[in-house]
């Protein structure tokens, strides 16, 4: 019987997965594609939270992931114009070599 | 139409001019438009001052003078909260006797002034500038002067300041000039601060700062003890840096740094006019105390005679006739202080003032026109046997020195002699040493006028430079104003009672203030002080005539053991410039150093030591900034970690029993 343990479980390691990939990753995009991971767990707690929980009220549950994943897609859309423009002026598209606000 | 309602105008037309030349400056730069501008806007107010000076006499001609009128807007507002007294500022204009033949005398002055500087100034890389400064400064003066309360006339007194420092200082290249603009606007301002004081005791007391509400209260009751000659005293405070009387006067021979129009507007309508108008204006303050009057009837004799001495002495005719204006100003003064009987006289001897110390001023500049390559174009060592080459300049520059010296028939005859008649008839304690002095002042006045006169025209020198008449812009002017030199004085008769239509007209047109202050009108021949000032201007006439023209040049006696520490003492000034220096090094200079080093050492050092603390500090935490995005990640990553742990295990019960 899969319960909502199992769900959270999985989010957690998504999560951590995309956690892990942002911490080290030197690739901009992959670390875009490991912010989306984060960004999926998330969903997959609310939507576990909202089976699990059922009741009128508990629509938004359904309905907030719709949302997330809305501005996920611009998030993911602004983020690649950005690294195409560190791309152009530096011809890498790794994010160690956009230091120049260091102090 | 009724031109009084317009009356608020009289002001607000310099303003618009020199608004118009310091927006337009780019259009109007080293044209003569910005003086066309001044000029055109200044008559307009000149005119505007006739229409409402022709009202006012009207109204009086017709009986039907119900008081000084007054429009005026309410400014701030502020209701009672408790234990604070309501505050209800106004501007507004008084248009009374006073106020408009004041304003007639200085936009007609003015106006003269501004078209003898078209001549003066021509070439000037700031002639543009100078028109924006005289307008503003006009503008100022007749703030002041039409104003109906207190904080107004403060505003105008205090532009007026502003803007003798910009004129005095025009020249502000030349280090003297710099010096003598802050001198006069730090020495006048010193008297500001009991004006000012001076004036909020006043409010305290009254809870008005209108001069009309004022005047009808019942002030002795109000004022107690020491108010009621403290406050009239601190007004004259302002008085005394403004119109340069003893011990204030320091600054007036060195405000000659400025142009000579500047000179001629300062002494004769403007700046220096002001002391003795806020004294009549407030006049209500004055004649309540006898000891206030007392000490300013001797402020004044006292400034009278000692600059007149230093006028005995001095080679630059321009520093001449400033001691003859600080002379004239403390006559003024003299006229207030004896009493209500005075009062007149002393406004007429401010208004007839006004027309021949401009005509000497410009008259001076038109002189010195010639000689303006030497280092010092007014030394009067250059000049002599002028009569014949400036034969316009001649005759004007003697009306007005006979008007000054008081010859008969001229203006100060009337005016001058007048105030100095009051002082004999006052009944204000030691009026006859008053007196005296005062007599004895005006045959100095006659005498070092004249010795200024002779060495300028006469003689047979014969000048170094190609001497020539000055241009007729700046002439037309001088006959102007000579003329109001000549006529000036027929229109206070009423000392002598010579009947002429016009005889007492100014005792009939101030008829107001002679009702309101009690001034006793004597209606009798008064020979003995027609006679006595007759006497006193041939005296001094005479003495510079032996002395100067004759050519009898007294080296040989300045030797004489008696005569020469007074010599010296004239010569230096009486000291006065020492004293205050002396004065200035031992308070001023030790209290300033004591503040100087309470800001070096405590007030800056408190705010350095933080300021380099905080950049010390900034030093050594720069190295966080890495500039790396995923260490930052990381760190926000291990902060929430750690408050995850710390919510979880209840950490936050256990903090909690620390608040």
């Amino acid at each position: 019987m899969i319960g909502i343990f199992h769900y959270l479980a999985l989010s957690a390691v998504l999560f951590c997965i995309g956690l892990y990939g942002v911490l080290t990753r030197r690739n901009g995009i992959a670390v875009l594609m490991s912010i989306e991971l984060m960004f999926n767990a998330a969903n997959i707690n609310f939507v576990a939270f909202s089976y699990y929980f059922k009741g009128i009220h508990f629509i938004s549950g359904e309905v907030f992931p719709l949302f997330v994943i809305a501005v996920a897609a611009s998030e993911a859309a602004v983020g690649l114009a950005i690294i195409l423009s560190l791309y152009r002026n530096k011809k890498t598209v790794n994010v160690d070599e956009a230091n120049q606000l260091r102090g | 139409m009724d031109w009084i309602k317009f009356a608020y105008l009289i002001p607000l037309l310099p303003l618009a001019a020199f608004l118009l030349i310091v927006f337009g400056f780019r259009f109007f730069k080293g044209s003569r438009i910005s003086s066309y501008v001044s000029i055109l806007f200044n008559t307009a107010s000149f005119v505007l001052s006739c229409f409402v000076f022709l009202k006012i006499l009207n109204l009086e001609h017709t009986d039907s003078y119900s008081g000084p009128i007054q429009f005026s807007l309410s400014w701030i507002h502020l209701h009672s909260v408790s234990g604070i007294i309501p505050l209800h500022l106004q501007i507004g204009i008084l248009l009374d006797p006073l106020s408009a033949i004041m304003a007639l005398m200085v936009t007609f002055v003015s106006t003269l002034i501004m078209i003898y500087s078209i001549g003066y100034m021509e070439g000037d890389p700031g002639f543009s500038t100078f028109f924006s400064y005289m307008s503003l400064f006009v503008m100022a003066m007749l703030t002041l002067t039409l104003s109906n309360n207190f904080l107004l006339t403060f505003a105008g007194w205090e532009l007026v300041g502003l803007c003798s420092y910009l004129l005095i200082g025009f020249w502000y290249k030349k280090p003297s000039a710099a010096k003598a603009a802050i001198k006069a606007f730090v020495v006048t301002r010193t008297g500001d601060v009991g004006f000012l004081i001076g004036m909020i005791i006043l409010y305290w007391k009254t809870g008005t700062f209108n001069f009309i509400q004022i005047s009808h209260l019942n002030l002795p009751a109000l004022l107690s003890g020491w108010l009621l000659w403290g406050i009239p005293l601190l007004i004259f405070c302002g008085a005394v840096g403004k119109s340069a009387q003893f011990p204030l006067h320091v600054w007036l021979p060195d405000a000659m740094e400025g142009p000579t129009p500047v000179s001629a507007l300062i002494h004769a309508a403007t700046m220096v006019a002001a002391g003795v108008y806020l004294v009549a204006r407030t006049y209500f303050l004055f004649v309540i105390s006898p000891t206030a009057l007392l000490v300013v009837a001797w402020i004044g004799v006292f400034t009278a005679f000692m600059a007149a001495t230093m006028a005995l002495v001095q080679w630059d005719i321009k520093r001449v006739l400033a001691y003859s204006t600080i002379s004239q100003l403390g006559y003024m003064m003299l006229g207030l202080g004896v009493g209500p009987i005075g009062f007149v006289f002393a406004i007429f001897l401010l208004l007839t003032h006004a027309f021949f110390k401009a005509l000497l001023f410009l008259g001076a500049g038109s002189v010195s026109h010639p000689f303006h390559e030497e280092e010092n174009p007014f030394d009067m060592h250059h000049y002599g046997g002028l009569k014949k080459k400036m034969p316009h300049t001649y005759w004007t520059f003697l009306f007005a020195t006979l008007a000054i010296t008081g010859c008969p028939l001229f203006a100060g005859f009337f005016s001058k002699d007048a105030v100095i008649d009051s002082a004999f008839q006052s009944r204000i304690l030691t009026h006859n040493l008053l007196w005296g002095l005062a007599l004895f002042t005006a045959f100095l006045t006659s005498a070092y006028m004249f010795r200024m006169f002779f060495l300028t025209f006469h003689g047979t020198k014969e000048p170094e430079h190609q001497v020539h008449e000055s241009p007729w812009v700046m002439i037309l002017p001088l006959m102007i104003l000579a003329v109001f030199s000549l006529i000036g004085g027929w229109f206070g008769f009423s000392w002598y009672r010579l009947h002429l239509p016009w005889h007492d007209w100014i005792e009939r047109f101030m008829n107001p203030y002679v009702q309101l202050y009690h001034i006793p009108v004597s209606h009798t021949i008064d020979w003995m002080g027609m006679g006595l000032g007759t006497f006193v201007f041939l005296a001094g006439f005479f003495t510079a005539w032996v002395l100067y023209s004759k050519g009898l040049r007294f080296a040989s006696a300045l030797e004489n053991p008696i005569i020469k520490p007074f010599h010296q003492l004239f010569v230096q000034k009486w000291y006065m410039d020492e004293f205050w220096g002396l004065i200035l090094s031992l308070f001023g200079f030790g209290l300033s150093s004591i503040a100087s080093w309470i800001d070096t050492n405590l007030f800056d050092g408190t705010v350095r030591g933080i300021g380099m603390g905080t950049g010390g500090i900034g030093l050594k935490i720069r190295s966080i900034q890495t500039g790396f995005v995923q260490q930052y990640a990381f760190i926000i990553y291990l902060a929430v970690l750690i408050l995850i742990i710390f919510v979880v295990s209840g950490g936050y019960l256990w903090t909690a029993r620390f608040f």
